[in-house]
């Protein structure tokens, strides 16, 4: 996955998934094309939550329920640590997940739309406002009632699944478009944060709280001091984690934490870094005897071409794979497995969770970015970015309408020891998927129409 | 540990920034760099296993002996449903660590094997006929010794030499022997590993679970069919090592024996040309910009070479790179501190010295070695089956047979399987192989001092 070398030069020898034999040329490459396009994370996302509900709802449904309840325990001396599988993912391996999102919001705010001011504002008014109506809808409807704690299901939006509708209703999305998209996203996803970490956590415990502040200073520390092997970091990582987990935080924020500590700048300049290079094309020979003669100068230069690029976007390189296609499948997998028996169903419809959910999320998005967007841009706050209008906001806000990985995050978080109500949260988690995706692709295509046949420049369809 | 990092041929190069470790700050300048030149030095390894050595003998007689213990019996469990493994720690030392230690050392013998001493039969007979003689002839004296008892099983306890022990003897004692003496010690104590890994796996391994050991076979065997095809990706054959090393916990046969068929399976050749990978690192430095806006936007040029540069070292290289700081300054330190740890009660001494064990492990490594090794490859030079290195005479002969006998690591690795644990016969067995790894190096001193004079 992180062997991104280009089949074009004959003199480097392919390994096979680039070689020419006839698995790599008929199942790998083809699968590598999918896997490169933009799309393919939310379309496997989709295809893990159909599973999951297939198989919920199918003679295996035991089997579901089985696996994902298994205890699986670690244990030193008198210490262990156990957690059913399906926790493992939502707060092991989903913390993998978070660090991406992590290195996203740092490089954002570093580099990208949010170290600009005028840039970011227009987004981060919509972001807010895309989060605050559909939680006060949420509220209003179940104020007083079991489930008003799941107010923060019905506030994020699913990155993926937006990005993915976008790039399948619009062939060549304006740039203006995308990235508003995007840096909405990433505020979205810093307040969501901000959300689980202050109103979810299960009574506090602040010793374990402080150790975990610990890590991060020491973290922070070593990198000060330019410590640059990955594995002190790995340890205190760990060790992050599990204060957190211990602290009844949601032990997954360890993630954004460990991302937004990440460098995002090289360790060495690149001139420099390109100068040893030539230099050890000098000093070694095609045929060292003994073999192997010269690994040191090649292992050196792995090393430094390897510093040449930030831990930011090293880290990402090696993690994003594995967060698209093995983390986030794996938790819409263990999650979207709704068993929908008549008494669920039923229970869902009149129970007030997933209806908030439903309506809050799907309506209160539109209403609350596009909204946001149009009181921004009269009160003269903000502008429509580049190639955009009011008719492909409100078209992208209703794609936003999609809630579903960070949502059943949450949902997790809130309905600790109600799987009633978490079932229901469930369900209303897949309307707004059933509703929002359709929708939000629809009104795309007929916002973007007439943009379609000149990418990149004004769209004028008003609503 | 010692990776190489930027400022690793310790000359500084203009605009290299250096790691912390390689800065003039104060830890890393009167602390960590001083260390790190000694633990180059080729004897440093052996330096710190003696020195973990010293230190468990001392804490398992000294008033915390009880946490030495505790410490090591130590449950470490993994549990999933209603499956269970559940190991102390020192078996997680010998069973799951010294993997590590057994796979380095089936690197070196696939290098031995393929580019080094043993691939040309004319300077590898006279060694391999010599380890053949120092195991042979103490296994036979430590069976002489305990014939007709149950602690019969333990004879192949001294049939083991160890490397680095061996090694660090001859650098110090004998600086002024032939040049040609120390491969051909090497070559000798790699034969010998070989042995003892045989010996591991066909005497000392329990109730052969077949099904698991055909699981092993198949695993090797798509090691070997992913290598034909080319996958190179590391991620890979570590799962399948690690699921080949679980297999083999499961089937009864010694766990470590994985490490050494992966070591063995591992290729000795790099995937790149040398010269190709250098026009490609020309050509990324052309490319390149020293301030790429956005920053990053030259990433996948770096990543690529980074990528190449490795792959013109071959695997071999790479992992025994990355693996050996660890065992030799981890994973065997800690092996020594784990097993080394023997009660000295008077009484416990007093078994000893009365113990048909102990006389034959000490008898077996101090005489049985020396006689086995010199005297066989004296009798092989005679025969002229091979040719000894320029230089090397019969003295030289006997002080690596002395030294050889310096039987640690692997020997007290036996014990633990021969014996079970806790028993007398072990508490004996280890008693027998500190006492003869002692005698063995003290005389190999002596042997090579005198023979030089």
């Amino acid at each position: 996955m992180t062997d991104d070398t280009p089949i074009s030069l004959p003199v480097i020898r392919p390994s096979w998934a680039q070689s020419q034999r006839l698995v790599p040329r008929r199942v790998i490459r083809p699968l590598q094309e999918f896997l490169r396009a933009s799309t393919s994370g939310g379309i496997l996302l989709v295809a893990a939550a159909i599973v999951a509900l297939v198989w919920a709802n199918s003679p295996f449904a035991d089997g579901y329920v089985r696996l994902w309840g298994t205890r699986v325990s670690l244990g030193v001396g008198d210490w262990t640590v156990t957690e059913i599988l399906r926790d493992w993912v939502n707060d092991g391996l989903m913390s993998l997940f978070f660090l991406v999102a992590g290195l996203e919001i740092k490089r954002e705010l570093l580099i990208g739309e949010l170290s600009d001011l005028r840039t970011a504002i227009l987004p981060a008014i919509a972001a807010v406002g895309g989060m605050t109506v559909p939680a006060l809808m949420y509220l209003a409807m179940n104020a007083g009632g079991p489930g008003a704690r799941g107010w923060g299901i019905a506030m994020p939006t699913d990155i993926a699944f937006t990005l993915g509708i976008l790039a399948l209703a619009v062939r060549n999305a304006p740039a203006g478009l995308r990235s508003f998209v995007l840096t909405l996203a990433i505020v979205d996803d810093i307040l969501t944060i901000v959300v689980i970490a202050a109103f979810y956590p299960t009574d506090i415990r602040f010793p374990p709280l402080l150790l975990a502040a610990a890590a991060a200073v020491a973290m922070a520390l070593l990198s000060r001091i330019h410590v640059r092997t990955i594995s002190p970091y790995v340890v205190l990582g760990v060790a992050m984690w599990l204060a957190m987990d211990a602290s009844g935080v949601e032990p997954a924020l360890a993630g954004v934490v460990v991302g937004l500590l990440t460098p995002a700048l090289p360790f060495q300049r690149p001139r420099h870094v390109s100068e040893e290079a030539v230099r050890v094309a000098d000093e070694t020979v095609d045929e060292p005897d003994p073999p192997d003669a010269d690994a040191h100068w090649w292992l050196r230069l792995a090393w430094l071409s390897k510093e040449a690029v930030s831990p930011l976007a090293r880290v990402e390189h090696v993690l994003l794979p594995w967060t698209t296609f093995a983390v986030l499948p794996l938790f819409a997998l263990a999650n979207a497995g709704v068993h929908l028996s008549s008494g669920a169903l039923s229970a869902a419809v009149h129970g007030r969770v997933a209806l908030g959910i439903a309506v809050g999320h799907v309506a209160g998005k539109i209403l609350g970015i596009g909204g946001a967007v149009w009181l921004a841009v009269r009160l003269g706050i903000g502008r429509l970015p580049e190639g955009t209008s009011f008719g492909s906001i409100f078209a992208v806000a209703t794609a936003a309408g999609v809630a579903f990985t960070v949502s059943l995050f949450v949902a997790g978080a809130a309905f600790v020891g109600r799987p009633d109500l978490m079932e229901e949260a469930k369900v209303g988690i897949l309307l707004t998927a059933l509703i929002g995706g359709p929708a939000g692709y629809l009104w795309l295509r007929l916002a973007t129409r007439s943009g379609r046949a000149i990418p990149g420049e004004a769209i004028d369809a008003h609503p | 540990m010692t990776s190489t990092g930027p400022g690793h041929d310790g000359r500084a190069r203009p605009g290299i920034r250096v790691p912390w470790a390689h800065s003039d700050r104060p830890v890393p300048r009167i602390v960590l760099r001083p260390l790190q030149a000694y633990l180059r030095a080729s004897s440093a390894s052996a330096v710190v296993l003696l020195a973990a050595v010293i230190l468990a003998l001392v804490w398992a007689n000294s008033p915390w002996r009880d946490a030495y213990e505790r410490l090591w019996t130590t449950s470490f469990s993994v549990r999933v449903g209603a499956r269970v493994i559940t190991e102390d720690l020192r078996h997680v030392v010998t069973d799951g660590l010294m993997s590590l230690f057994f796979l380095v050392v089936g690197l070196e013998i696939k290098r031995e094997l393929t580019t080094g001493e043993l691939q040309r039969w004319r300077a590898a007979s006279i060694p391999i006929v010599a380890a053949l003689g120092g195991m042979v002839v103490p296994a036979l004296i430590y069976a002489a010794v305990t014939r007709g008892t149950p602690a019969v099983r333990g004879w192949g306890v001294p049939m083991a030499t160890d490397i680095a022990f061996a090694l660090a003897v001859l650098t110090l004692a004998a600086s002024r022997a032939p040049t040609d003496l120390r491969p051909f010690l090497l070559s000798l104590a790699i034969v010998d590993d070989i042995g003892a890994i045989v010996v591991i796996a066909l005497f000392y391994s329990e109730g052969i679970e077949w099904p698991a050991l055909l699981a092993v076979v198949l695993i090797a065997l798509a090691i070997v069919g992913l290598q034909r095809i080319h996958v190179r990706a590391t991620a890979v054959y570590l799962v399948l090592g690690f699921v080949l090393w679980f297999a083999m916990f499961e089937s009864g046969v010694h766990a470590t024996i994985a490490g050494v068929i992966l070591g063995l399976l591992t290729p000795s050749k790099p995937f790149q040309r040398p010269r190709q990978v250098s026009e490609e690192a020309r050509r990324t430095a052309d490319e390149t910009v020293d301030d790429p806006s956005p920053p990053d936007v030259d990433a996948g040029s770096w990543m690529r070479l980074s990528w190449l540069s490795r792959e013109a070292v071959s695997p071999l290289a790479r992992v025994e790179h990355a693996l050996l700081p660890w065992t030799s300054f981890v994973v065997l330190p800690l092996f020594g501190l784990s097993n080394a740890g023997i009660r000295l009660s008077a009484s416990a001494l007093g078994d000893a010295v009365g113990s048909r064990i102990t006389l034959g492990i000490v008898l077996g490594l101090v005489v049985g070695k020396l006689v086995g090794v010199w005297g066989s490859a004296s009798f092989a030079a005679r025969a002229r089956m091979g040719s000894l290195p320029i230089g090397v005479r019969g003295r030289d002969l006997a002080g690596v047979g002395q030294v050889a006998g310096i039987g640690f690591t692997v020997s007290l690795f036996v014990a633990e399987l021969a014996f079970r644990e806790g028993s007398p016969g072990l508490a004996e067995a280890k008693i027998g192989v500190l006492t003869a790894s002692v005698l063995a190096g003290a005389l190999g001193v002596v042997v090579f001092r005198a023979g030089r004079r």
